[in-house]
């Protein structure tokens, strides 16, 4: 990670969250109710802005997201906003703590529309939170969620907006109104460039599916071409949203790692897609010509950011899309630098790209250590799970200058990790991506 | 490790706006 410009973007991401707190401060400040009813406006504030700054998280802006990992953005949105609930929470809990007789203003019969609009904001964020963190729980499908989530969202902060200019604390004067107007007009056009700009330039630049070849383990290799423009370029290892079909602005969209190589001709790109879901069991469905949409290309998961004298791929079931594509990066690039492959599945018939890496072996110095957890019985090979021992053993001796790869289901990235760290693999030189945004 | 990176900093987050929150108040009421 570029440490220079993370550093810079995250002092962007506190300056945005702390903004208000200080543009408040260098105005006139309202009588005093004391020093917990102002905690607890600056809480609500502060709150606030962490909720608009969580559009721009989800923005997809590359140069901020950059040298993270827009995977690593999407986890930080994920649990900055379960922080943020908490933030939010403590406004109107330290408001009735302070003074009791508030409390009846959370009656929405009775109580002022200003304060519904504010409980019905909090409402609105609980369930944000409740159907991202349980999703999987509830049975929730990513699509109908993604729309849910957008619509609360918004108006969650909608509300809280209204609940401010209802409220009039901090709120009164020219300058603090022409704040909060400045704010909620930002969070219109982060919402406008997502939702309506961005589709339509996925608009202008549509893909045609070119093919679509079964592989072993329920996946789909699907190939698209550009129609009517050069394509993208991006670097192996990296993934994009993809939109199968219908329109850039239906929300449709699904985050698959390329598995192809960026030097294949006519700006031909492949994403290896297993069947998880209902969007992924109806790819072998997909009629050539259809139209698709390609959001990307985004993610820092590449040897090309890594130079080293040789490398390492960890990767666990679908995990070995991303490997692929810089597996035949490499290969196009005719490199001969040594590397080595850890590849872990539960049955050998089921293994994907089983026959496409045996191939590649032809044109790389690549070493494949295939780990079974279910071995046929003649399987002379490794057994069970990439463990510390299954490492040890083939990990070659001059390790250290390598850099490893690591890409696979989460709890196997962090088993992986640590392993690694045990047999002295620097951290700064373990690269692992997140794939399972929500 | 990304993973735990990103619940860290999302903790450390909230507890500066904590922070900051308090500083707020005590700033405005000298």
């Amino acid at each position: 990670m570029p440490l220079g410009r993370a550093a810079f973007w995250i002092a962007v991401y506190l300056g945005l969250v702390l903004a208000p707190l200080v543009v408040l401060l260098l105005g006139p400040t309202p009588p005093g109710l004391g020093f917990r009813w102002d905690v607890s406006m600056a809480l609500g504030f502060a709150g606030l802005a962490m909720m608009g700054v969580q559009f721009v998280l989800t923005a997809r802006f590359r140069r901020a997201t950059a040298p993270f990992g827009i995977d690593l953005i999407y986890y930080f949105h994920r649990y900055v906003g379960i922080v943020l609930l908490l933030v939010v929470m403590a406004h109107p809990v330290l408001v009735i703590v302070d003074n009791p007789a508030t409390l009846g203003f959370l009656n929405p019969v009775a109580g002022p529309w200003h304060m519904s609009a504010g409980v019905i904001s909090l409402l609105a964020l609980i369930g944000v939170v409740i159907a991202s963190v349980w999703r999987r729980t509830f049975g929730l499908a990513y699509e109908p969620w993604r729309v849910t989530h957008a619509i609360l969202a918004v108006a969650a902060v909608g509300l809280a907006l209204v609940h401010i200019e209802g409220v009039q604390y901090y709120a009164a004067s020219p300058w603090q109104r022409l704040l909060w107007r400045a704010f909620a007009l930002s969070v219109v056009a982060v919402v406008c460039y997502v939702r309506v700009i961005r589709p339509w330039q996925l608009l202008r630049r549509p893909y045609r599916v070119t093919g679509i070849v079964r592989e072993r383990g329920d996946a789909w290799t699907l190939t698209l071409e550009p129609d009517g423009h050069r394509g993208l370029s991006f670097l192996p290892g990296q993934f994009a949203w993809l939109t199968l079909g219908g329109s850039p602005f239906l929300m449709q969209e699904h985050p698959f790692s390329f598995s192809s190589s960026p030097l294949q001709p006519r700006g031909r790109v492949a994403f290896t897609i297993k069947e998880l879901g209902d969007f992924t069991r109806a790819i072998g469905s997909v009629p050539r010509g259809a139209a698709a949409f390609v959001d990307g290309p985004y993610g820092a998961f590449t040897t090309d950011r890594h130079p080293a004298p040789g490398y390492v791929f960890v990767a666990g079931g679908i995990g070995i899309a991303p490997v692929m594509s810089m597996l035949r990066t490499l290969a196009d690039r005719g490199d001969r630098r040594p590397l080595l492959l850890f590849y872990a599945y539960r049955r050998w018939d089921r293994m994907t790209f089983r026959e496409a890496i045996a191939a590649l072996q032809s044109r790389l110095d690549l070493t494949v250590v295939f780990v079974l957890e279910e071995p046929p019985e003649s399987w002379n090979g490794e057994r069970g799970w990439i463990t510390r021992e299954v490492l040890d053993r083939h990990l070659p001796e001059d390790r250290l200058p390598r850099h490893v790869f690591v890409c696979g289901p989460e709890a196997m990235t962090q088993v992986i990790e640590r392993q690694l760290r045990g047999l002295g693999v620097p951290l700064s030189q373990v690269h692992s991506e997140l794939f399972e945004l929500v | 490790m990304r993973c735990a990176l990103a619940q860290v900093v999302a903790v450390a987050t909230g507890g500066l706006v904590v922070l900051l929150a308090v500083l707020f108040a005590l700033v405005q009421r000298g």
